[in-house]
């Protein structure tokens, strides 16, 4: 047992050793967002900074003059506080509780019938945000963010009419008649499912 | 939606089956767009069902169905570089997929997943729901054939008249085939949602298995199919 434990024991405090270390996310605003590394690590763009970073300050030890340990800071100039709020909220909960990959093709309109209700319930978004999370999720490259924000697009296309979409996302039709009736005859198809 | 970059646009769009891509295409011009298109049945094509289900559909495509769509696809761009209708466009379009090409694939995934030999352990599905999807892919094979046939028959305008009471009689005969549904098992499923029981020759008739990367693109197709695994066998509580 005694073994046992001070195996955990060591195990923790690696743990605790790696996680131990914050990151400050600026977000366009300038505000700071400190997070564990874990978290922040989520985005491929960021732990590829750090990587730079940590070559850059190879002879260094993490502590500055003055021996506090230092934080490494992470300029985000695309991504607006409102929307790193989010991204940050997403990748906490992905950490405790991981996304289900989403199956293609979406198999419904309902994000609940595809992903854990947690997920569906934080991409139940404003379009503008959603959309501002979509590209945040691709600048960041965080590749379960993008995955779930491109998903519930695509579940807000899926089982609609053209005019249905248009009236979403705002659409203006641009087609001359001649061009719609030869797109419409091009996927008649459709229409017989 | 339209400001999104490409690769995002492929993203979204590549989570859609064709019967709705179709309503996507006629939306606006920015999604009737050839190469957006093409990008997006190439990525479903290699990332989704698997060039190894696609194949033989791709195959057809490339050498028969092509030029017969592009030609509609080139009218239908407005401002595209097609309007130039020069050699070298008309060359680089020619392999260029439309979503009548994504639809026949998603046809062939199912025709080339159901035709395989029945392994020894899997999952199942049921033999009627089988009988009915591959009648159905047929006629609607058919339905493509005849549609083909039927710009032809417009041309010859000779057999215009008996091209007419032929198509009427075939649209007729296609019309009492529904497409399959959605559940590839609904039949042998009994109300604990699990393997409904019966005797061997029952069960030889009314179902068989199908290997788990097979399973898999059915189920992606077919999305409310209930996974009955051989190994779990059947209903215990019935």
């Amino acid at each position: 047992m005694d073994v046992e434990d001070s195996k955990e024991t060591a195990a923790s405090t690696a743990d605790t050793s790696s996680s131990g270390v914050t990151i400050q996310l600026i977000s366009k605003e300038g505000d700071k967002f400190p997070v564990p590394i874990t978290v922040s690590n989520m985005s491929e763009l960021v732990k590829s900074m750090m990587d730079d970073k940590d070559d850059d300050d190879d002879d260094d030890d993490d502590e500055d003059d003055d021996g506090k340990e230092k934080i490494t800071e992470i300029p985000l100039p695309n991504v607006k506080s409102e929307v790193l709020k989010k991204v940050i909220e997403f990748c906490e909960h992905h950490l405790a509780e991981p996304m289900t990959e989403i199956e293609k093709p979406l198999k419904s309109q309902n994000m609940a019938d595809v992903v854990q209700k947690w997920y569906a319930d934080f991409v139940d978004l404003e379009q503008v945000l959603l959309f501002e999370l979509i590209l945040a999720a691709n600048y960041m490259d965080i590749k379960p963010l993008l995955d779930l924000t491109c998903a519930t697009v695509a579940s807000m296309i899926k089982g609609k009419t053209p005019d249905e979409i248009r009236a979403t996302f705002n659409i203006t039709n641009d087609f001359s008649p001649e061009e719609e009736a030869q797109v419409r005859e091009e996927n008649k198809w459709c229409e017989e499912a | 939606l339209t400001q999104l970059p490409s690769e995002v646009q492929i993203h979204i769009l590549s989570y859609l089956r064709s019967y709705d891509l179709g309503p996507v295409q006629r939306v606006c011009r920015f999604y009737n767009n050839i190469d957006r298109i093409h990008d997006v049945v190439t990525f479903l094509v290699h990332h989704v069902y698997g060039t190894e289900f696609c194949e033989g559909a791709i195959e057809v495509e490339d050498t028969e169905e092509v030029d017969d769509s592009i030609a509609g696809i080139n009218v239908n761009i407005p401002s595209s570089s097609s309007s130039s209708s020069s050699n070298t466009t008309t060359t680089q379009q020619q392999c260029r997929y439309t979503l009548t090409h994504l639809r026949s694939i998603e046809l062939a995934v199912v025709a080339r997943v159901l035709s395989l030999p029945e392994p020894k352990t899997g999952f199942y599905v049921s033999k009627s729901w089988i009988k009915k999807t591959l009648l159905w892919l047929e006629l609607e094979q058919q339905k493509d054939k005849n549609a083909n046939e039927k710009k032809a028959a417009a041309a010859a305008a000779n057999n215009k008249k008996l091209s007419k009471k032929q198509q009427r009689q075939k649209n007729r005969r296609l019309s009492d085939v529904l497409p399959p549904a959605t559940n590839v098992n609904s039949d042998i499923v009994c109300e604990h949602q699990n393997l409904q029981r019966s005797g061997a020759k029952a069960a030889r008739s009314h179902r068989r298995l199908m290997d788990k990367k097979s399973w898999k693109v059915l189920r992606k197709l077919y999305p409310d199919s209930i996974q009955l695994e051989s190994t779990h066998g059947e209903c215990l509580q019935c």
